[in-house]
């Protein structure tokens, strides 16, 4: 049960971005936000993902083939691994592992990998230097997550994602560790490479990482980057907002709520946002955010002394 | 399956758009149609738009692009010449609304009411691949350089700090999203940094209405987009293609929104650095620190579309000098305002100038910026 729970998440959460994401471009390309404006944007990921799967899957010159058809794979599969770590209520959840926070980061590390792979294995420059850009940006990014996540886990005092969610009973991280849910949100951005954080598949690469992908590799890639947010939405929905925790409704109710309003703001903050060129991005990663989230662990440390 | 085509038919019609000399404005019309969508790559796209004049020289790439589209494809030119490579591509006057025939062309090829295009090249490597062992990557000559015809990666100093990184020559243009048209350049990078740059072809010439409110928003729009602002930069289109001409007001709101997407912010306050009197030759404006930046330009740009918005003469505010004076300041060429910068930022500088200060930057000479031929680092 839980894990046809979790499938059909991931898939109509990947809907519901991708309906977002039309909205947020109604909104502000400055189109009219109609009702039928809606409603179409309500069927244009599914017209798509249609139109896309009866395109050609097209190939280079020598490519790694197999890489380039196991990225989008690993990326989904490391999406519902992400997901499995959720608990839905306080006796669900699909994978409920002791240093679970662990997993995650472990997750995230390996969706640095995915990228570069599917960057490297279509045999072009383009994708090539998305991935070279990714691995820049992705690593510092996903420091600032280790720092958050381990702040996070101490009140807890566990590595468990179900007993963080439960130290948040009387007080809900986000307000316990202010600093925190911003500076996930980054990595969010980032582990999707969406807005400010698109150094893999970006406008000035022609797509980037993509720019090679047609037909079902394509649609599998971008079906996989979807999920992968949905993901991702969750655990901080559980890390920072208490997930199922709330009054009146059931558990899973209300971590599908969290979850949907932390996918409003990252799709909101991955449209609002300028990218800066990677060495100023770079900069303001190791000079800005990553001292900033240490105070906060350092402040967060602090308050769980006895 | 062909109840599923008409579903997936009526998705925005996914387009390649291929701006030749002169089409800048019916295209970028056409761009805030919410019944089609600009693809990045060719490779997303279904049809191939063509618009405008083409340089004889540019048809092979016009070919290569055609080719990149996956089945079921098509090519849809507007306004252009019968003399184009694409044999079975539609054709419509510049002055009809391409709308319903783009439609009509994705429906028919998604429900196969009309064949794909053929390939207009042989799909088979230009050049046999000779390399031994399990992939191809051992045997004679593949230690740099450019083995049976392919630019291979190979170890070389880099410009910013000495480390030896693998260098690869690549040719960028003549089409490319938010790129000049025309403009091909043969880079030599390392990572994503420019080590070398040489400028094959100039951008085609700007046409009459270079100065208008249009062509200044729309030059703002093309650094939202470089920017990944996509949304942002569809409004800014709009904006410049709107039947009422932008107002003062529209501009000025436009100004104070680049600042809230923190347009400024990411672009280094010296990044497209231009000295004082490169700067007056080229008619671009100074900051305070005495020297041009994107930040100025976009800036100055904002600027001259406020003036000619608001009817003050319709005339940028500080006038192009167009090497008239006396003694000319020299002009940099395009290339070396490129050397040492990332992909990023060298798209950013090269989007930070207009059509006519670009040709100026990209005409004088096919210069390597390192002075050495691009053959000697094993280019193409």
């Amino acid at each position: 049960m839980e894990l046809v729970t979790l499938l059909a998440t991931l898939v109509l959460g990947a809907w519901w971005v991708a309906v977002l994401d039309e909205l947020a471009l109604c909104c502000m390309a400055g189109r009219a936000l109609t009702g039928r404006a809606v409603s179409r944007s309500a069927l244009l990921p599914l017209r798509r993902t249609v139109a896309i799967w009866l395109q050609q899957t097209t190939r280079t010159e020598a490519p790694d083939w197999l890489n380039w058809r196991l990225a989008p794979a690993l990326y989904l599969g490391l999406a519902a691994a992400g997901l499995a770590l959720v608990p839905l209520s306080p006796g669900r959840v699909v994978a409920d592992f002791e240093a679970g926070i662990v997993l995650w980061g472990a997750i995230e590390a390996l969706t640095v990998v995915v990228v570069f792979l599917h960057g490297w294995s279509s045999n072009s420059q383009l994708p090539l230097m998305g991935g070279y850009r990714y691995v820049a940006i992705g690593l510092p990014a996903m420091l600032l997550s280790m720092f958050v996540l381990i702040a996070a886990a101490l009140p807890a005092e566990s590595l468990n994602v179900r007993a963080i969610v439960e130290s948040q009973r009387d007080l809900w991280n986000v307000l316990r560790q202010p600093l925190g849910l911003p500076l996930f949100l980054l990595l969010g951005l980032s582990l999707t490479f969406r807005g400010p954080f698109d150094y893999a598949d970006s406008t000035d690469l022609a797509a980037g990482g993509s720019a090679e992908d047609a037909g079902i590799v394509r649609l599998a890639w971008q079906t996989a980057r979807l999920a992968m947010l949905v993901s991702f939405a969750a655990m901080a929905s559980s890390v920072f907002l208490g997930g199922y925790l709330g009054p009146w409704l059931p558990g899973p109710a209300w971590l599908f709520l969290k979850t949907a309003a932390i996918l409003m703001v990252l799709v909101a903050l991955g449209h609002l946002l300028a990218r800066p060129p990677s060495a100023r991005m770079l900069t303001l990663l190791w000079v800005g955010l990553l001292p900033l989230s240490f105070i906060g662990l350092v402040s967060a440390g602090l308050e769980a002394l006895p | 399956m062909s109840s599923l085509a008409r579903f997936a038919a009526q998705a925005p019609v996914p387009l390649y758009a291929v701006v030749g000399d002169g089409s800048f404005d019916p295209v970028a019309r056409l761009g805030v149609c919410e019944d089609v969508r600009f693809e990045l790559s060719p490779r997303h796209a279904s049809i191939l738009l063509v618009c405008g004049a083409f340089r004889v020289a540019d048809q092979m790439a016009l070919k290569q692009l055609h080719d990149q589209l996956p089945h079921p494809r098509a090519t849809f030119c507007w306004g252009c010449d019968s003399n184009l490579p694409m044999q079975h591509a539609e054709h419509l006057p510049i002055c009809e609304d391409p709308l319903p025939g783009l439609r009509a062309l994705y429906r028919a090829l998604l429900t196969g009411e009309r064949s794909s295009d053929a390939g207009l090249l042989p799909d088979q490597p230009p050049q046999p691949w000779e390399g031994r062992g399990d992939h191809g990557q051992g045997g004679e000559g593949m230690m740099g350089g450019a083995p049976y015809g392919r630019p291979m990666a190979m170890p070389d100093d880099d410009l910013r700090d000495g480390l030896q990184l693998d260098a690869c020559t690549i040719r960028m243009g003549p089409y490319f999203p938010c790129w000049p048209p025309g403009l091909v350049l043969e880079l030599t990078l390392q990572g994503d940094v420019v080590q070398q740059a040489q400028v094959l072809d100039a951008p085609y010439p700007p046409t009459e209405d270079a100065f208008s409110v249009t062509r200044r928003l729309g030059e703002v729009a093309r650094l939202l987009f470089l920017l990944q602002l996509v949304p942002q930069a569809e409004s800014v289109w709009r904006l410049a293609c709107k039947k009422n001409p932008a107002t003062p007001a529209d501009v000025a709101a436009l100004r104070r929104r680049l600042r809230r997407w923190g347009v400024f912010a990411a672009i280094a306050p010296t990044l497209g650095h231009l000295d004082a009197g490169t700067a007056e030759e080229m008619g671009l404006r100074c900051n305070g620190d005495g020297f041009s930046s994107i930040r100025t330009r976009l800036w100055q740009w904002l600027d001259e579309a406020e003036a000619t918005a608001s009817g003050s003469g319709g005339k940028p505010v500080l006038e192009h000098s167009q090497g008239a004076a006396a003694s000319p300041h020299p002009i940099p060429h395009l290339a070396d305002l490129l050397v040492g910068l990332e992909w990023h930022e060298a798209r950013l500088v090269i989007a930070s100038f207009d059509a006519m200060n670009l040709q100026r930057l990209a005409s004088t000479g096919r210069v390597d910026s390192r002075q050495a031929p691009a053959s000697e680092k094993g280019a193409d």
